[in-house]
């Protein structure tokens, strides 16, 4: 870097003395003849770049000669600063990376522990929640799934226990001593008297409802065979009871190839015929209808006997009011309606209206099951829970 | 097991990496033995006890020791001109370890002795020759005589011209003289000769006086001006008071040279001739300056140096 007038002299350089005791050459004259910029010149075979700036009105010129070769004089310290700065680089990406991943990875892999530990059989794993947010919230998750399936386990063993039971409980019923020796009683009656045919019919009656009741071990049975069994149970109540009371029993046309719970309706017109026709001389009546209102099947049974007082009808499905002994087979209207609700939810079950003295309609609702799903709750042979 | 062999692998390719970047980083500080730019010392012993003859000449030495990282010595005798000393002090500096050596010779025929007992050390001599030195740094002496001669036979026509003999035994000394003597005597004029114990009277007393050294110039200036005299002197070499002395133009003439590009180069030669590498002619143009003419440009380049 050196100044120089316009003429070319020089005014200041680093090498001023050298230059006038001819020891180092310069070419300020060529120089100051270079207009403002940078020029590229080539000063005894060298090349160099050469910068020019003229300095306010004294009209003297700073020259800066750099020679080419200069400006790649530094690059190897560039170069080194460049390798340093990269494995610096290399060095921090990889200790961030040891222990982010470490961060992260350790309560993943304590997670797959406990997952495995608990795929394992072993009971009681404690997921420790730790790590980042989101692992925490999975731990916390599976954890509150696993506490999940283990209540919803315990509730379907609890409630296929129930359905098993409520099942034998019906199952008893049907073939309750005292029924059987009161029927097998009357006949005997019957064939003393010379009622043959009453007591054919009865005998006859007899059979199909143990037929209808056993259905080859089938829980969901067609709709006509329940209505069938109910009109054999009637039939063998009827003459029993002398004929005081009427039993009719109809089905709208299209339920025709619905399909229903087995032994629901019988033990609604056991209850029917001990409770509202024991007190009837001649002009009993109980009607059994089934029909059906969209996706729903309903079986009423009306009887036109006592009816049931108000404060009892209240607390007839009520689980948590004592069970009162009744008459009859034993098998309560609240069987009846768990075992519907077990089966298909509780928005099914049982419905009670009655007024004194008027007599009582048990509705009993069901979805309106076609054969393919019948045959899909009998092949599962589980309730409503499995399906959800 | 797995778990802890794979932590102690990446723990080993963290201490690696943490090492490549140390590395990295000091690598080019750290001295290798053998890259590393030896600092070459050289000494410089002059022959007379006044210092600032030199000055100009140390600051071209002082650049040259900065471009070529000499670390120098300057030395100036405690009496002008003692060759013992000289002999004495030049010997010192060879046994303390110097590497090269630039001598302006009190005598050259001592100097020489030293030279040959040496000779692994470089040895550049300024103003005058000498056999087994590396090389000389000086004007062409015969020159220098001869334009001093032409200076005062442009001056005179005829007269007496004493020659001051301040350093009998430097050789450049005595070719300026001898050129002097030889152009002079062949115009016609005639030749006397003195040593550096010359009086204001001998200066007085001829026509002009031919000073081939500044500081024996010096001195007569001095003389000169205490004594309020005026004579005509013809120098070889420059110095402030010299100038000062052609200014007002008791020195009607000088023969003047770069001492900055002397300096300058007797530091390069032996600093190359102690690292071994191929010396270069040294170049020393001289011009005879005249009064009238000292604010020339290109004679100010020479007679005012700039320093740094």
């Amino acid at each position: 870097m050196y100044i120089a007038d316009r003429s070319g002299e020089v005014i200041y350089h680093p090498d001023q003395q050298l230059i006038y005791a001819g020891l180092t050459e310069e070419s300020p004259v060529a120089d100051a003849s270079l207009s403002d910029g940078i020029h590229k010149e080539v000063i005894d075979g060298i090349p160099q770049l050469v910068l020019v700036k003229t300095v306010g009105y004294t009209g003297w010129k700073l020259v800066g000669v750099i020679p080419v070769k200069n400006l790649a004089a530094d690059i190897d310290e560039l170069q080194w600063f460049g390798v340093a700065l990269l494995l610096f680089t290399v060095f921090l990406l990889a200790f961030v990376n040891t222990h982010l991943s470490e961060h992260i990875s350790r309560p993943l892999s304590r997670l797959n522990l406990a997952v495995k530990a608990m795929e394992a059989g072993k009971e009681n794993v404690e997921f420790q929640e730790e790590g980042c947010e989101e692992v925490q919230h999975l731990a916390h998750s599976i954890q509150s799934m696993v506490s999940t399936l283990r209540h919803l386990m315990d509730d379907i063993i609890e409630q296929e226990e129930n359905k098993r039971r409520l099942e034998m409980e019906v199952l008893q019923s049907q073939i309750n001593p005292h029924f059987l020796y009161n029927t097998l009683d009357s006949v005997i009656w019957l064939t003393e008297n010379g009622r043959y045919e009453d007591a054919t019919r009865m005998v006859n009656a007899l059979g199909k409802l143990f037929r209808i009741s056993l259905s080859r071990g089938k829980t969901v049975i067609p709709l006509k065979d329940e209505l069938e069994h109910v009109r054999h149970y009637g039939t063998i109540q009827a003459i029993r009871y002398k004929e005081r009371f009427e039993i009719r029993i109809t089905a709208e046309p299209d339920t025709e190839g619905l399909y229903t719970l087995k032994l629901i309706v019988q033990p609604i017109l056991e209850n029917a015929i001990y409770h509202g026709m024991a007190a009837m001389d001649e002009d009993g009546e109980i009607t059994v209808h089934a029909w059906r209102k969209g996706g729903d099947l309903y079986i009423d049974v009306q009887d036109n006997g006592l009816g049931i007082p108000g404060e009892m009808l209240d607390h007839l499905l009520d689980e948590s009011q004592p069970l009162k002994h009744s008459k009859g087979s034993g098998i309560g209207v609240r069987n009846i309606h768990r075992r519907i609700q077990l089966f298909f939810g509780p928005e099914y079950g049982l419905e009670f209206f009655s007024e004194p003295d008027e007599g009582t309609l048990v509705r009993i609702h069901l979805p309106a099951l076609n054969e393919e799903q019948a045959a899909a709750y009998q092949k599962e042979g589980t309730g409503y829970e499995t399906k959800a | 097991m797995k778990r802890k062999h794979k932590n102690l692998i990446q723990l080993g390719i963290l201490a690696i990496l943490s090492l490549l970047v140390i590395l990295s980083l000091f690598i080019r500080d750290i001295s290798w033995p053998e890259k590393a730019e030896r600092r070459v010392e050289i000494s410089v012993i002059v022959r007379e006890s006044d210092s600032s003859i030199w000055s100009e000449a140390r600051q071209g030495m002082a650049k040259a020791a900065a471009d070529y990282g000499v670390e120098l010595r300057f030395l100036a005798l405690g009496e002008s001109n003692s060759v013992s000393e000289q002999t004495e002090l030049i010997r010192q500096e060879i046994k303390n370890g110097a590497d090269g050596l630039v001598v302006v010779p009190a005598q050259t025929e001592a100097l020489e002795v030293i030279v040959k007992d040496n000779p692994k050390i470089p040895v550049v001599t300024m103003e005058s020759s000498l056999e087994g030195a590396c090389i000389s740094v000086m004007p062409d002496n015969v020159w220098v005589g001869e334009q001093l001669a032409a200076a005062i036979e442009e001056d005179f026509s005829e007269g007496h011209v004493l020659l001051v003999d301040a350093a009998p035994g430097s050789s450049g000394i005595r070719a300026r003289l001898e050129a002097a003597e030889e152009s002079l005597t062949e115009k016609g004029f005639t030749v006397l000769r003195c040593g550096a114990d010359f009086t204001v009277e001998t200066i007085e007393g001829v026509d002009a006086v031919i000073f081939p050294e500044p500081e024996s110039a010096v001195h007569a200036l001095q003389l000169l001006d205490q004594n309020g005299k005026t004579s005509s002197l013809y120098v070889a070499g420059t110095e402030e008071r010299i100038l000062a002395g052609l200014e007002y133009g008791v020195i009607r003439g000088v023969v003047a040279w770069s001492g900055y590009g002397v300096g300058y180069q007797a530091v390069e030669q032996a600093a190359s001739a102690v690292l071994g590498k191929e010396l270069s002619e040294p170049v020393v143009e001289s011009v005879l300056v005249r009064k009238e003419e000292m604010y020339e440009i290109e004679n100010q380049k020479i007679l005012f140096p700039i320093g740094h």
